[in-house]
């Protein structure tokens, strides 16, 4: 199909070709470094040169066990406090047995952090997402958009996959540039550090690679709903401010609303949009809400992206373009 | 005619709500002409264009561009249409170039450097590298005009083209527009409000008014046009008046001291030439400008306007 390549490329270039877009990918690059320097500063007191003294950390593990079962013998403690002290003290006592240092002070320690970063991308792409078709009727040019023999289909699906690229390529700019960062500052010691998991009433090891990965790509999954929710704000008010705003306000406010719901004990707070789009804690042996597993959050999720990319798609085609008066 | 018609629009109606904005139109369009399309503001120009342009859909109504109907074959016969739907707004943080080459790979089998012909053609060599930001309203007209010539289409549709232009700026559209009918044969329907512009460059105009077509005419039927009112300031304005009632066949109106009538070009020198003889002093025989919708309105009737 060379013309949706040629589709995607007008994209592309109405992306990368804006300032605002430039200034993006470099405060992302900034705030990376920034977010690298402060880390490692505030772990060893110096930015250069891998720790060389380990901190004596088989002690500092020891007293952190005995002040958890000291916790433990205290009487009501709600029973996910309860589970979650029990794991932590079986963790630390794995480490102790098989001398196996905290991640801390590591290059990999450093990346399952940077994970939070991702935010920041979330932010940019809904920004993207937004003028990739609001933009247009902003500008007024979607009427000379409109009157090519393309068809509105194929312009959005190439809108839509231009912005998940813009998304993708952050997260390569991200992930390589943390990965750059670490490495200069925490030096490549330590990499075959494993990664535990408390499953099943034990202790298991796990690549750490594979959970830095995993990191990243359940981020995706919200970067991917909260984009393809812009995405149809933006073609339904036809207003990028809109679409920025309000799924700038969900994104970080989502997860507070979920928690003052169930909170309340409202049954049906397991069914927004929120309470499903992050998936970390199924991987950590855990579930958002009570009643709650991977696969319903999975079919959820499923249900609003099928209903998000139907309401952009019927409502793009159907709809007189009545802008740019 | 004997020639196809590029466009063929039938019946073509606008509702929203309850207001008709388009009512029942039929639009016929045939290659090499110039058609204008005459409305005061608020018309609905804009909205019956864009039902041809398939950015509205129509309520009611058919629309066939070079044999394709619109709703069904959009991607043929839109690639037919080359356009500017109300102001040429362009991506102003592109450069014209830049802008060109976005419409241009949204054309099928158009070689590359027809982006410098249409560049030649309107004239944008110099700047067009520059950012569109940086133009002039008649420079992104010209822009305009550019990505609509980009895949040489049959049908170039222009609203209100010349709004906004200064007269140079008009009278170079004017001569282009001119020149693309007669050498490459395009049909151009171009809308207006502003009556002179249209009577110097259209085959043919339709005036549309609150929504309705109420005429299409030939141009040349106003050119050739067999009678015109004149006024005549003369002394003794009474006498006058009861010669020229008995010169003439036709009625002679008073008013102050001047006397308007309606007479045939040829017979205004042996007006002048009666009236010296009896002894009548001239002071000014003049053509009274009358607009070109007044003119319109005499020939269709006149009485269609709501
Ligand atoms: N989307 C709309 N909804 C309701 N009324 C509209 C809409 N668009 C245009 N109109 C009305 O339709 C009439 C015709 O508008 P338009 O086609 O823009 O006129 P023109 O281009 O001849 O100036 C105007 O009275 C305008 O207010
Ligand atoms: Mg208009």
């Amino acid at each position: 199909m060379p013309n949706f390549l040629r589709l995607l490329q007008n994209e592309n270039m109405k992306i990368y070709r804006r300032t605002g877009t430039l200034a993006m990918i470099g405060i992302l690059i900034l705030v990376t470094i920034a977010f690298a320097s402060i880390t490692k500063y505030d772990e060893s007191g110096y930015l250069f040169g891998a720790p060389t003294k380990q901190n004596n950390w088989q002690t500092e593990l020891q007293q952190q066990i005995t002040h958890d079962k000291q916790s433990l013998q205290e009487e009501d403690l709600p029973k996910p406090y309860l589970d979650s002290l029990k794991e932590q003290i079986a963790l630390n006592q794995y480490r102790l047995d098989h001398d196996i240092s905290p991640n801390e002070g590591t290059l990999w320690g450093f990346m399952v952090n940077t994970d939070s970063l991702t935010a920041l991308i979330v932010l940019f792409t809904i920004i993207v997402a937004s003028i990739s078709v609001a933009g247009e009727f902003t500008w007024g040019t979607i009427k000379l958009l409109m009157i090519r023999s393309s068809t509105r289909s194929k312009i959005l699906l190439s809108k839509y996959l231009a912005t998940l690229g813009f998304a993708v390529s952050m997260l390569i700019v991200l992930f390589l540039f943390s990965l750059t960062c670490g490495a200069l500052l925490y030096g490549v010691g330590n990499l075959s550090s494993p990664y535990l998991v408390y499953e099943h009433g034990g202790v298991v090891e796990k690549s750490m690679v594979l959970h830095i990965f995993t990191l990243y790509g359940l981020r995706c999954v919200s970067l991917l709903m909260m984009v393809t929710f812009a995405f149809m704000i933006s073609t339904v008010f036809r207003s990028s401010s809109l679409a920025i705003g309000l799924s700038i306000f969900l994104t970080f406010t989502g997860n507070t609303i979920v928690g003052i719901l169930s909170g309340m004990n409202v049954s049906w707070a397991k069914y927004i949009l929120f309470a499903n789009i992050d998936l970390t804690p199924y991987f950590q042996g855990s579930a958002p809400l009570e009643g709650m597993s991977l696969s319903f959050s999975i079919i959820v999720l499923s249900i609003y992206y099928l209903i998000f990319m139907a309401l952009t798609w019927i409502l793009f085609n159907k709809r007189d373009i009545v802008s740019g008066d | 005619m004997s020639q196809k018609p590029v466009l063929h629009a039938q019946g073509l109606t606008k509702v929203i709500g309850n207001k008709k904005l388009v009512n029942n139109i039929d639009l016929t369009i045939y290659p090499g002409e110039i058609f204008g399309f005459l409305g005061p503001n608020g018309a609905g120009k804009t909205t019956t264009i864009r039902m041809l342009v398939g950015l509205a859909d129509m309520t009611a109504g058919k629309v066939t561009i070079a044999g394709y109907d619109l709703e069904k074959h959009f991607e043929k016969a839109i690639s037919h249409v080359g356009g500017i739907v109300e102001n040429p707004e362009m991506y102003k943080f592109l450069t014209g170039y830049q802008n060109l080459i976005h419409y241009w790979r949204m054309c099928k089998g158009v070689p590359k450097s027809r982006i410098d012909e249409v560049v030649n053609q309107v004239g944008l060599e110099k700047r067009i590298h520059d950012k569109v930001k940086t133009y002039s309203l008649g420079m992104r007209q010209r822009l305009g005009i550019a990505q609509a010539l980009l895949h040489s289409p049959s049908l170039l549709i222009l609203d209100e083209p010349t709004n906004g232009l200064d007269p140079k700026g008009v009278k170079e559209m004017r001569e282009h527009l001119l020149q693309l009918a007669r050498e490459e044969n395009m049909a151009v329907l171009v809308s207006s409000h502003q009556l002179a512009e249209m009577e110097l460059m259209c085959d043919r105009i339709g005036i549309i008014q609150n929504g309705s077509l109420i005429g299409v005419k030939e141009m040349r039927e106003f050119r050739d046009e067999p009678t015109r009112k004149i006024r005549i300031i003369a002394d003794p304005i009474q006498k006058a008046h009861q010669l020229l009632q008995q010169f003439l066949n036709t009625p002679v109106e008073q008013q102050d001291h001047a006397l308007i009538m309606e007479v045939e070009h040829e017979k205004i020198p042996d007006i002048n030439h009666f009236l010296v003889n009896e002894n009548i002093k001239i002071y000014a025989i003049m053509h009274i400008n009358q607009t070109l919708e007044d003119r319109f309105l005499e020939m269709t009737g006149g009485n269609s306007i709501a």
